[in-house]
């Protein structure tokens, strides 16, 4: 009855059942652990700010109520910082990508003349750092101060996901390529229309990492912004948790009297949170084992 | 490597210049030269003013208030603002690379860097020409107090609204204290002490006796961990201070402050006190007022904001009104009380040397000021009332929507009627009103004796004290904080103390001596 | 004999300078690839590191035209600011402390994404799978400032697990201001925060790992520990080392941001580290070059272990970064 079957087609073993039954269990367990504080968070931004401020909410809203949600999407300029952030994720998530898979193919090739030194320079450049001033000097000569393009910049390529994906390439089969390279492919074609889509799986996910860095940015819009209007999601959320009194003081007088402090930095955690995360389902559609072999047997 | 770097950046900017991405809002150092300054008459017309203030969590170009300013005033204004955290590097990094900013309004230490570094215009001809108001408004020392060592004016004050508040004071659940028997509001250190005495072994451990202290968790540098309504029974009243014989000395160094960590140790060893007292922060403190899990509660003006409408909510604790009672200013068991005047410099506004419309900057400030009544409290009828007694009570929720923000775009007031005005921007909440009433109106009907003067109200932010104050304060909020925890003894103060004064505290001691000699013509 | 041993290394170099110009000229596309990333390290990376000179310097951002220039214009005073990092009598205290804390965090926590993704992968449920996943991933997102509140609320002297333990007739327990726990909460808040993160990360390393490999071993008779051991394992082995290598390589440089929200002053004896350290030297000064040369030091020290860590895994486990 218990006997399932996986996708070979084998009956499993025994020990593989225990290990399945183990792997709920923890599993289980791990995204208790995680989903307890989100909820306490999530029932926050729906709860009156009596059930809040006086800690009586765990993780089901209490009195709930939409005020808070309204105050943060109307009163605040939280949709704008919103529209801002993701456009910088958006354009920004795509060039990285370019440029990271441009560096990290060659990089992945051990008969690469000259890896050493480009692996060198990136090791080096990845540690070492000059500091504040002259980083935003390059961006004020550039004449980027307070563009989309000055946020984008210093993520242009993150190294540890360089080197992730330059990992990833080196672990695939080379007899593909091979092939392809006596057909007369150029190393572009090679890479675009063979290891591309080969690597699937870890391109999505760096996909992500880097919609997340650009997404979680806060340092560099703190340094290279200084308009209102280019406000994004980071500076909004700490100037909203830095200014918790003015807020007060404006929300007891206002026509806002169930909304508090609280509730509206839950809301706001809650409403930057959505879209990010929403993002990761989509990237595990390409989560899937096999790609290789599917590709060599192809 | 400086002209390598050099270099490239020329190659840089060529290269960014032809491929046409200078983007708006970026200077260009250029077209500095175009200016031509004085021949510009103010009844022409009236340039965009770029103006640069501190962090806010709304946006000032959005708030409707900004309208109201353009309509008032005739000027549009592009404001910015400083980030939340580093904000001084900002700044700096800002103003030392040329940023086109007309006006920028900055705290008291920022201003005095800039001052120092000679990147502000000096004002006191354009005051006299166009600020009359401004200057007339002002109180000679605050002018002092930003003037540079040419004796010229370099920045316009803005001071604490109200010269006499008690700002930090204590919540104290009436209800339960007279259960316990206790039907009056302790006055003295010692009464304090009986009352926690009394609610410990009446309730035990069913109650947090006494929590607090009530510090923002993002301002760590500038908040006490002992609440000054207690050490104001010790005579402590500021950081610095100054004895009769016109001695500079420090918190630490007062004889009484061995006294004031004796009683608070006592509070905590005989677990009167939070047991999380060195972790709280105004969310935590609130929080365990409001659920009803304390009894006293260290607390101010926008804390009560927050916890009173919760405490007599009938979703909340469903007190009255007479159930929440309030400490103020304690005396010691000699019946002497110190509390500091709030009479102080918050913000400083001035003009960059780069500036090419500092005669409109001033002249904008100034039609502010003449319309203070109207920009900041609003119009009689629609945005507040008279009372009998002559004092202005705001009408809400209109007032909070179209003045409430106002406090961001002051940059000078007329001192005396504005102390007289700002009081209304309290009573928009009925709660704030209420402990406002009961601690600060009460103690200047009653008991005005004891507010102090700020010895150091008007110094400027000299070198070393902007330099080594922030930190020394810090590591005395710490020491304070491990002896209340009781992971350091009271021997240790003459190890802090040397290494006080190694950390810069002589250095500043030397400075504020020769300032205050100066300044106080001694 | 002499004579004969330097014609032959010139014609030696000349025969690799043909090869390697016959490479170029063949793979010359894979050169230009590079340049779009050499362009950001040279503008962005390189061309700033001039800045390193501040920790060298008396810097003052008005001593020139712009705050560039003032580097130049700035006095040199030698080592200083690292005079000032080092000779202070606390600094062993909080140098021990960062890498007692980092060690800790490495020791518990650096398995457990491990683990969690080779467990993911047991999951044959595919909805139940993508839902713990996603659900892990989620804590990263808050920010330190949002993840103390919760926890506080959860775990503070008066919070949930304190009122359960009072219930239950045990003392209270303070985590936040018991020097004996205040580590454990550290890692524990850190675990809860990173490691769903870092699970994404390996599971994307299982991915790449062959199907018809567990396929032949189930044939082979081999037990379910004994594929992970040898296939899972194997297979992420150069993304475990990646992460291992850096994670002791930035060992004096993580948790800043969190140690500054958690701690306060009665658990500095065990948790204040030394950039916490360093920031309240700093604060309130705007000292670019105390800061710069804190900088430059974790980058040495990053460096020279990023080296050595590389180093002893080639050697050990035949797997490396470069």
């Amino acid at each position: 009855m218990f006997m399932k079957k996986n996708e070979t087609g084998i009956p499993l073993e025994a020990s593989e059942k225990v290990m399945i039954v183990i792997s709920y269990i923890i599993m289980s367990i791990l995204a208790l652990c995680a989903i307890l504080p989100i909820l306490h968070v999530l029932s926050k931004s729906f709860s009156s700010a009596s059930a809040v401020t006086s800690g009586s909410v765990l993780f089901w809203p209490v009195d709930i109520q939409f005020e808070t949600m309204k105050y943060v999407l109307r009163e605040t300029t939280f949709l704008h910082a919103l529209k801002n952030t993701l456009i910088v994720t958006f354009f920004g998530t795509i060039i990285s990508m370019v440029v990271t898979i441009t560096t990290a193919y060659p990089l992945s090739k051990p008969s690469f003349k000259g890896r050493k030194v480009f692996i060198m320079l990136y090791i080096i450049s990845m540690v070492f750092f000059g500091g504040i001033v002259p980083a935003y000097m390059v961006v004020r000569t550039l004449g980027i101060m307070d563009t989309f393009a000055a946020l984008i910049l210093p993520f242009f390529i993150v190294h540890f996901n360089m080197f992730i994906v330059k990992n990833y390439f080196e672990g695939l089969p080379e007899s593909i390529e091979e092939s392809a390279k006596i057909d007369g492919a150029s190393d572009i074609r090679i890479l675009v229309s063979i290891v591309c889509p080969m690597s699937t799986p870890v391109l999505a996910t760096v996909a992500m990492l880097y919609a997340v860095n650009y997404w979680n940015n806060y340092f560099h819009a703190v340094m290279y912004t200084n308009s209102t209007a280019m406000q994004t999601l980071q500076l909004f959320t700490y100037n909203t948790i830095s200014n918790t009194q003015t807020i007060v003081e404006r929300l007891v007088a206002g026509n806002y009297a169930n909304v508090s402090i609280d509730g509206i930095i839950a809301a706001v955690v809650v409403l930057s949170l959505i879209p990010i995360v929403a993002l990761y389902p989509l990237v595990q559609r390409y989560m899937v084992q096999g790609i290789t072999i599917g590709s060599v047997k192809g | 490597m400086k002209k390598i770097f050099v270099l490239f950046l020329a190659i840089l900017m060529i290269v960014s210049s032809l491929a046409g991405c200078g983007q708006s809002g970026t200077s260009n150092p250029s077209d500095t030269s175009t200016a031509s300054g004085s021949t510009k008459a103010l009844d022409g017309q009236k340039p965009e003013l770029k103006y640069l203030g501190y962090n806010v969590s709304f946006d000032p170009n959005t708030d409707p208030l900004a309208a109201v300013y353009q309509e008032k005033t005739g000027y549009k204004v592009n404001y910015n603002v400083l980030p939340a955290e580093n904000a001084d590097e900002k700044l700096l990094m800002e103003v030392a690379s040329g940023a086109d900013y007309d006006v920028v309004q900055v705290g008291v230490s920022q201003f005095q860097t800039l001052l120092s570094q000679g990147a502000l215009m000096p004002l006191t001809d354009l005051l006299n020409q166009y600020g009359q108001d401004v200057l007339k408004g002002v109180t000679p020392d605050s002018w002092k107090a930003c003037s540079g060592s040419d004796g010229k004016i370099y920045g316009i004050p803005y001071k604490y609204p109200y010269p006499t508040e008690v700002v930090t004071f204590m919540v104290a659940r009436m209800d339960l204290m007279k259960a316990a028997g206790i039907n009056e509001i302790p006055t003295t250190i010692d009464e304090f002490y009986n009352t926690l005495v009394t609610l410990k072994k009446f309730y035990g451990d069913k109650y947090i006796i006494f929590t607090g202290p009530f510090r923002a968790a993002s301002e760590a540098s500038v908040n006490w961990d002992i609440p000054q309504n207690i050490t104001s029974a010790f005579g402590i009243y500021n950081d610095w201070m100054v004895d009769e014989n016109g001695k500079v000395y420090y918190m630490t160094e007062h004889e009484n402050f061995p006294k004031m960590i004796e009683f608070m140790q006592k509070l905590s060893n005989e677990g009167l006190i939070d047991r999380d007292w060195a972790v709280n922060n105004t969310t935590t403190v609130n929080e365990k007022l409001s659920a009803g899990k304390a009894i006293i509660a260290a607390s101010n003006r926008v804390g009560v904001a927050v916890t009173t409408p919760i405490m007599t909510g009938k979703d909340g604790l469903g007190l009255k009104n007479e159930d929440i009672g309030y400490i103020g200013a304690l005396a010691g068991s000699d019946g002497s009380c110190k509390y500091m005047k709030t009479e102080a410099i918050n913000q400083v506004t001035c003009i960059l040397k780069s500036s090419k419309n500092a005669e409109h900057a001033v002249n904008w400030i100034n039609i502010k000021q003449q319309n203070q009544l109207y920009l900041n409290i609003g119009v009689e009828g629609t945005h507040f009332t008279y009372d009998t007694d002559g004092s202005i009570k705001p009408i809400n929720p209109i007032f909070a929507e179209e003045r409430g923000n106002s406090y961001w775009y002051l940059n000078s007031t007329d001192e005396a009627e504005f102390a007289k005005q700002w009081p209304s921007r309290v009573r928009k909440s009925d709660a704030m009103w209420a402990a406002f009433d009961a601690v600060t109106n009460k103690t200047n009907k009653e008991n005005p004796g004891i507010f102090v003067d700020n010895t150091f109200a008007f110094m400027p932010s000299l070198e070393n004290y902007s330099k080594y104050n922030q930190s020394l304060f810090k590591s005395t909020s710490d020491f304070i904080l491990q002896l209340i925890g009781g992971t350091k003894k009271i021997d240790s103060l003459k190890t802090f103390q040397s290494d006080w004064a190694n950390g810069g505290g002589e250095k500043i001691r030397t400075e504020m001596k020769t300032w205050y000699d100066e300044f106080y013509g001694k | 004999m002499k004579m004969f041993a330097l014609k032959s290394k010139a014609e030696n170099e000349i025969q690799m300078h043909s090869q390697l110009g016959a490479y170029m000229r063949e793979h010359y596309l894979m050169y230009i690839m590079l340049i779009p990333g050499l362009f950001f390290l040279i503008v962005y990376k390189f061309l700033p590191l001039y800045g390193i000179t501040i920790a060298f310097k008396d810097y003052s951002i008005f001593a020139g035209n712009n705050p560039l220039d003032a580097i130049a214009k700035s006095e040199w005073v030698g080592l200083q600011h690292f005079e000032r990092l080092f000779a202070s009598s606390s600094f062993i205290k909080v140098l021990l402390n960062t890498l007692i804390i980092n060690a800790y965090k490495i020791l518990f926590l650096f398995p457990i994404p491990i683990i969690c993704a080779i467990l993911l992968n047991e999951i044959r449920n595919k909805v139940y799978r993508k839902l713990a996943q996603t659900a892990i991933y989620v804590p990263y997102f808050f920010s330190w400032v949002v993840t103390f509140g919760i926890f506080y609320s959860l775990m503070g002297t008066y919070g949930i697990v304190n009122t359960g333990l009072s219930a239950l007739g045990f003392e209270r327990i303070s985590f936040f201001s018991d020097t004996n726990v205040f580590r454990g909460l550290l890692v524990f808040t850190e675990g809860w925060k990173e490691v769903g993160w870092n699970t994404v990360i390996y599971l994307a390393a299982i991915t790449g790992i062959d199907i018809s490999l567990y396929e032949a071993a189930r044939v082979d008779g081999a037990s379910k520990l004994r594929q992970i051991w040898h296939i899972t394992l194997t297979g992420m082995s150069s993304t475990i080392v990646l992460m291992l290598i850096l994670k002791v390589g930035y060992i004096l440089d993580t948790g800043f941001e969190q140690i500054l929200v958690f701690y306060n002053a009665t658990v500095y004896d065990v948790a204040d580290v030394i950039q916490t350290y360093v920031y309240r030297m700093g604060l309130g000064q705007s000292d670019f070059a105390l800061g710069t040369a804190l900088g430059l030091f974790n980058s040495v020290v990053a460096f020279i272990l990023i080296v050595g860590a590389n180093t002893v895994c080639k050697k050990l486990l035949h797997r490396s970064i470069w």
